[in-house]
């Protein structure tokens, strides 16, 4: 007897450029809701009702493909119907051939916010689609765009380079020596914020295959279109020059006049604000020749460390890095209700995969987030003898904390505390938003 | 006989060039100073006398060459669908 599969509806919050969605999931099957999140898991927030969206979408799942929906027939359905997005100013519809959705705009406490429903095929060409169209119509209404561009990290700075098809996004993002500092070799987010504009990666990727690994945002200091050629050269442009090129690699679907006047508008103070040059790039010229060539345009204190633009960026960079290294030593700044945690001690935390299955006793560090990205925290608690399942309030569960040092000491906190951490009371919890400077 | 811009086309002006985008095409325009001149005359319905007589207060040029000029662009603007009603105006 087959196992019966749950298809229960789920969650997935989604933070693109600083723009917050979620997305109500009917009828996916577990493996399908795997799928999306190894795809969008770096830009996904924990859930909370009272995470500010920008948009919320309940999107219910048609059944899987047939086997024989290969890329050709799926070619053949997309030019027969093809994608139709129309926005208004309270509106946004947008139909494929695999899927359909609509969302209605309301005022609430100063700000426009967009929900709705629609149907779609339980495949992730559709999904990344219908996010792609969501995320490119709503970016510019918050004073950023969608760029169909390679954006690479360098040093403490951010640098878009747009290009079409076949400009060499992918190559210059496989040429980068750390594949992590690539923001996207396909799309990326820009936006300007109150200290001007920041380039954010995205999950939307081409043949590099993987997308920025966070939602942190680095500061956009030059806009570099690419143009192949026999030698590495740089060559500034007017501002009006990199508009008209700018709007030929801009992410933008809807066509009514009110989207593109603001895209326009985005666009003209993008490169009005921030440097543009014509990008001359060959095949092999490697990352460091690139970026030599470019520095006299990129700005005076290239390497000056400017912070994560507020603590929801601080924390997914943690996560990203947790993640990749699987443990972490760092000291909080914040407060503690426990004795066993003084100011100026330091946590050395593992990720849950490691050092075996939880249980109680044991100090969990956990993201929980707030209304806006400002009152996101990082916060310990201690896993109560009822175990995992009263968790849910926590957030996202990062990793296990394992030692804590003070005063060059190191004190273990063993996985299975035992007496020890049961004698730190019921809970123990610990904002922490004051990490790394901020 | 008289040319109007299309009102429906978002335009952006710069220091002295004006964008001008066409949804529809997806095409993006850049207009120079002097074509920018003539597009903002254009927010209204236009003669060639008219917009060569506005341009010859304004520009040190010959009268026939302003003329010249103007019968370019408008044709220009008129194959590339920016002008309102273009397929009338020609």
């Amino acid at each position: 007897m087959k196992a019966a599969r749950s298809t229960a509806s789920a969650n997935l919050t989604l933070s693109i450029g600083g723009l917050v969605g979620h997305l109500e999931i009917e009828g996916a099957e577990p493996i399908f809701l795997e799928q999306l999140r190894a795809r969008y898991g770096a830009f996904e927030l924990p859930d909370g009702d009272w995470v500010a969206r920008d948009f919320s979408l309940r999107l219910k799942l048609d059944r899987l493909p047939p086997p024989g929906a290969s890329a050709t027939k799926r070619l053949a359905l997309t030019e027969a119907r093809p994608l139709e997005v129309t926005a208004a100013a309270r509106a946004i519809a947008a139909r494929r051939w695999d899927f359909q959705v609509r969302l209605a705009g309301r005022s609430s406490h100063g700000r426009i916010t967009y929900s709705g429903e629609g149907r779609c095929e339980a495949s992730p060409f559709a999904v990344d689609c219908v996010l792609r169209v969501l995320f490119a119509t709503l970016l510019p209404r918050a004073g950023g765009m969608l760029i169909h561009g390679c954006g690479l990290r360098h040093a403490a700075i951010g640098v878009v380079f747009p290009g079409v098809s076949g400009a060499g996004k992918t190559t210059l993002a496989r040429k980068a020596p750390d594949a992590d500092d690539v923001l996207s070799d396909e799309i990326v987010a820009v936006r300007r914020l109150d200290d001007g504009w920041r380039v954010f990666g995205t999950p939307f990727w081409g043949d590099f295959a993987r997308g920025g690994i966070s939602m942190r945002s680095w500061p956009l200091r030059t806009v570099g279109f690419l143009n192949q050629a026999r030698e590495v050269a740089m060559t500034p442009i007017t501002s009006s020059d990199a508009t008209l090129r700018l709007l030929g690699c801009f992410l933008s679907f809807a066509t009514d006049r009110a989207s593109v006047e603001r895209s326009l508008a985005v666009a003209v103070q993008l490169c009005a604000e921030v440097r543009s040059v014509e990008a001359n790039l060959t095949r092999t010229a490697p990352t460091a020749t690139v970026f030599r060539k470019l520095a006299p345009h990129l700005g005076p204190e290239v390497t000056r460390k400017v912070p994560p633009a507020n603590a929801r960026e601080l924390i997914s960079e943690f996560r990203a890095v947790l993640r990749k290294q699987r443990s972490y030593a760092f000291r909080p700044k914040g407060s503690t209700a426990g004795a066993w945690l003084k100011s100026g001690d330091a946590l050395a935390v593992q990720t849950l995969g490691l050092g075996g299955a939880l249980a109680p006793g044991d100090v969990l560090l956990s993201w929980i987030p707030g209304p806006t990205p400002d009152e996101d925290a990082l916060a310990c608690h201690r896993l109560p003898a009822s175990g995992a399942r009263d968790t849910a309030a926590w957030g996202e569960l990062l990793g296990r904390v394992t030692l804590v040092a003070r005063d060059g000491k190191t004190r273990p906190l063993p996985g299975r505390v035992g007496d020890l951490a049961r004698s730190f009371g019921p809970l123990v919890a610990l904002p922490m938003l004051r990490m790394a400077g901020r | 006989m008289t040319y109007k811009r299309d009102p429906g086309l978002p335009f952006q002006t710069l220091e002295e060039e004006t964008i001008v985008v066409d949804p529809k095409t997806r095409e993006v325009h850049l207009l120079n100073d002097t074509a920018a001149r003539v597009w903002a005359l254009l927010a209204s319905a236009q003669s060639v006398d008219a917009l060569a007589a506005a341009l010859g207060e304004e520009y040190d040029a010959p009268a026939d060459e302003l003329r010249a000029g103007v019968e370019e662009l408008l044709r220009g603007l008129g194959d590339k669908g920016l002008l309102a009603g273009s397929a009338e105006a020609r």
